[in-house]
């Protein structure tokens, strides 16, 4: 990786290192400031809200930036070590975003942090069957930069893709599976929502159904909305259970975007971890803050309102914190549970990695 | 308004064709027309309770702002006066009298009906669409059966109680009715039954609907419209900007005939990109006379990303200009130099484009050339021909001033037919 490492990253990296005690607001402005120096066009952003650094004083009022900014400037505090690109729709004609990552010491700590604390919170590595595709097929996407890390560093060593550049390979998938469940060796599956909907289509297809050991857990992620037939999530925790024999509480949804290097996760596995029982909602690592705004004034809205998520990432310290999403959704708990995305705009996410890869075929 | 079960609504179109021949085939033209003109009167009158009602229920069933209502009411109904209705059959049909009787023509006589029995199918996008098809209808004395929207089940029952109220006879020929489209039973009936179906609504509801038409069909589907002020006419600049702001916010720029661009000519007096600030003052103060209505949070979303797209276009130094209202997404001017035509998310959203010469649009519109209704002009009369003719065959079929987008008067030929002809058979008796 390249050098010279800037010290506000040094502090970000600590900060996910052990986040306990630490004030996340005060570090909050001090990326902001740092962004507000290097990154010029979101400079040029704030100056025009006469928004600054000596102006701000809590880490809800750092501007936020729409996705939509990725596809016009590239906002970054230095040249990147890495860009990640957007998914462009399947009209194909659409401008692709591009985040671009200075330092990706950030998301890979970041990504793999919360990936463990709600994936496996156990610590303990498990093989890991992937449908999602490998970097070599899809090498600007962040999400298979983020199953790459997850496979090679936590997961075991026969860790495996059924993803690549020659398509879906649902058979090998399915022996995999098999095998999982001959060897009774739990497995964590990554997938991409509708490779996994297509897989369990194969198994009604094909009359099959598997019992994969316990703990084994899946995380999915994209959605399924607009992919293949439509699946709603009940319809898809229901067919975890029936073709696999994996419970909801094992079943965690990724929420996330190109544009922030960390995530969100259903908590259902980290409170099975912690035996509480709250209902199913995402939450985001201590150095994230989700703020959900009304969608006309663009003020913060009381927990349970619906409006638009915003997020605050420390882990974004080389491009913007603060991003304004479209996604529509409310305050719960200690998190936050995401309703939908507003029409009109462009479906995101992984998804449309496999819907491109497949159509490219 | 509650859904009709199939055998009241069978029961109703029965009514209406025995209705029809009781109270509507041995009237005049002209008496049905007064009656529709005491219609009229009522609604032009600020007083009365119908207009005092539908300034109370409009508002919300539309989305419209109580002061918006209140202003566009007598616009709508001003149109619907008898002496209009009149000039509009003279100009189509000759005269009146020729839905009554064998009337003298250039090869002989000839004779004016309508069918027995018409349905309407109302878009409700904007309140009192469709009333003009309704009045119509009466007048070539067909029983009508209208079906409102959803999003405007309140004017055309109000209206169609007015007639009822003035004449119960003629009111019984009238009937109107709503339920949640895709119906099946409901809309066989309605539509299979009819002579004729008359519908307004997106191009997949009007398929939807013609597919169960028996009888003859016109269908007015979705329409964009824009606007054009050409380099002559900004010396006038301001007050041209102020009425397009006017067209801009009327009814929120829900109508089809509602500006979703406007293309200013270089070479004026000002250039596109200060005309685009003076229409951003005219929004402005129109939010003050007449401000918009609530928008969902998805129409907001989608106005702050048209914005967010502006604004970070100009930031990477496109040669774009965002001007927005303060708080809120009430209203917003983009003045983008690249001419290519863009779809508004409307509710006030309008982007000013500069054209180098007007003969640039055939190229840039072609592909719109199936769905443009409208353009709303600025131009010196010895321009306006020779523009209507180009504007014409890209299939623009109203070319009127500026500031008059979504008023047309009552003549405007809608898809460019004719209005009361297109609903008439024509009998002649040759010499």
């Amino acid at each position: 990786m390249n050098a010279p490492r800037n010290h506000i990253d040094t502090r970000v990296l600590d900060f996910i290192a052990a986040p306990e005690g630490k004030d996340f607001g005060s570090l909050a402005l001090d990326v902001f400031a740092h962004q507000f120096e290097q990154n010029l066009p979101y400079q040029r952003f704030c100056l025009a809200r006469d928004k600054t650094p000596e102006t701000i004083r809590t880490w809800k009022a750092i501007p936020a930036v729409p996705t939509v900014a990725f596809k016009e400037l590239e906002l970054t505090c230095g040249p990147p070590e890495k860009v990640f690109l957007t998914s462009g729709t399947t009209r194909g004609q659409e401008k692709r975003g591009r985040h671009l990552v200075p330092d990706l010491r950030l998301y890979h700590a970041s990504a793999l942090a919360h990936f463990s604390q709600c994936v496996l919170p156990e610590r303990r590595p498990l093989r890991v069957l992937s449908l999602i595709p490998d970097p070599e097929t899809q090498p600007h996407s962040s999400l298979t930069q983020m199953a790459e890390w997850v496979m090679r560093e936590l997961g075991t060593p026969d860790s495996r893709y059924f993803i690549d550049a020659d398509g879906m390979h649902l058979e090998a998938f399915a022996a995999a599976v098999t095998h999982a469940q001959e060897t009774s060796e739990p497995v964590c599956i990554l997938a991409i929502t509708s490779a996994l909907v297509a897989f369990f289509d194969w198994c009604a297809v094909n009359r099959k159904t598997f019992a994969l050991p316990s703990s084994s857990r899946i995380m999915d992620t994209g959605g399924n909305k607009g992919k293949g037939r439509p699946l709603s999530r009940n319809g898809y925790l229901q067919s975890c259970w029936k073709y696999l024999k994996v419970a909801g509480y094992y079943c965690v949804n990724e929420y996330g975007m190109t544009e922030m290097a960390s995530q969100f996760y259903d908590h259902v596995l980290y409170n099975r971890f912690r035996k509480s029982n709250e209902p199913r909602y995402k939450i985001g690592p201590a150095w994230t803050r989700t703020l959900v705004v009304h969608p006309e004034t663009l003020e913060e809205v009381p927990p349970g309102e619906h409006g638009i998520l915003r997020h605050f990432d420390l882990a974004n310290c080389g491009s913007v914190m603060a991003i304004q999403t479209d996604d529509v959704g409310y305050l719960t708990g200690e998190g936050f549970e995401i309703i939908g995305r507003t029409p009109g705009a462009e479906a995101r996410g992984c998804a449309l990695v496999l819907d491109e890869f497949l159509s490219a075929q | 308004m509650p859904s009709p079960s199939p055998t009241d609504l069978s029961a109703r179109l029965d009514a209406l064709r025995a209705n029809r021949i009781q109270h509507l085939v041995p009237r005049t033209a002209r008496d049905i027309l007064n009656c529709i003109d005491q219609a009229v009167q009522r609604w032009l009158d600020p007083a009365s309770q119908e207009r005092q009602e539908a300034e109370a229920r409009l508002p919300e069933t539309t989305g419209l702002s109580a002061a918006m209502i209140r202003h566009v009411l007598p616009l709508i109904f001003r149109e619907y006066r008898a002496d209009r209705i009149e000039a509009l059959c003279v100009d189509e049909l000759g005269c009146l009298e020729v839905l009554d009787r064998f009337v003298l023509s250039v090869s002989g006589q000839k004779r004016a009906s309508g069918p027995p029995l018409m349905t309407h199918v109302l878009a409700g996008n904007v309140p009192g669409a469709g009333l003009d098809s309704i009045i119509f209808s009466l007048l070539v004395k067909s029983a009508t059966l209208v079906k409102t929207s959803s999003a405007e089940p309140v004017l055309p029952v109000l209206f169609a109680g007015s007639i009822r109220d003035i004449d119960p006879d003629l009111g019984a020929c009238l009937s109107v009715v709503s339920w949640p489209g895709g119906n099946a039973e409901l809309e066989d009936l309605a539509y299979g039954r009819a002579d004729m179906v008359v519908a307004s609504g997106s191009d997949a509801s009007l398929a939807a609907i013609r597919k169960r038409t028996r009888g003859r069909f016109i269908g007015y589907g979705h329409k964009v419209s824009f606007g054009l002020v050409t380099k002559e006419s900004l010396t006038e600049a301001e007050e041209i900007a102020h009425k397009a702001a006017y067209d801009v916010a009327l009814y929120d720029q829900q109508g089809c005939l509602s500006p979703q661009l406007i293309y200013v000519e270089e070479g004026g007096a000002v250039t596109p990109e200060e005309f685009a600030a003076l229409l951003a003052t005219g929004l402005a103060h129109w939010q003050t006379e007449l401000p918009r209505g609530p928008v969902s949070p998805e129409v907001s979303t989608a106005i702050r990303r048209a914005r967010d797209e502006a604004e970070w276009q100009a930031l990477a130094g496109k040669d774009i200009v965002l001007h927005a209202s303060p708080n809120g997404t009430d209203w917003t001017m983009v003045y983008d130099a690249d001419p290519t035509f863009v779809q508004s998310p409307l509710y006030r959203t309008i982007r000013v484009k500069p054209l180098r010469d007007i003969t640039q649009l055939g190229g840039i519109l072609e592909a719109w050339r199936p769905y443009l209704e409208a353009v709303g002009v600025a131009a010196g009369p010895e321009r306006i021909a020779i523009l209507a003719d180009t504007l014409g065959a890209l299939g623009v079929s109203r070319v009127c001033p500026i500031g008059t987008m979504q008023l047309p008067p009552l003549g405007w030929r809608h898809g460019g037919r004719p209005r009361v002809g297109d609903l008439v058979r024509w009998v002649g008796i040759e010499e």
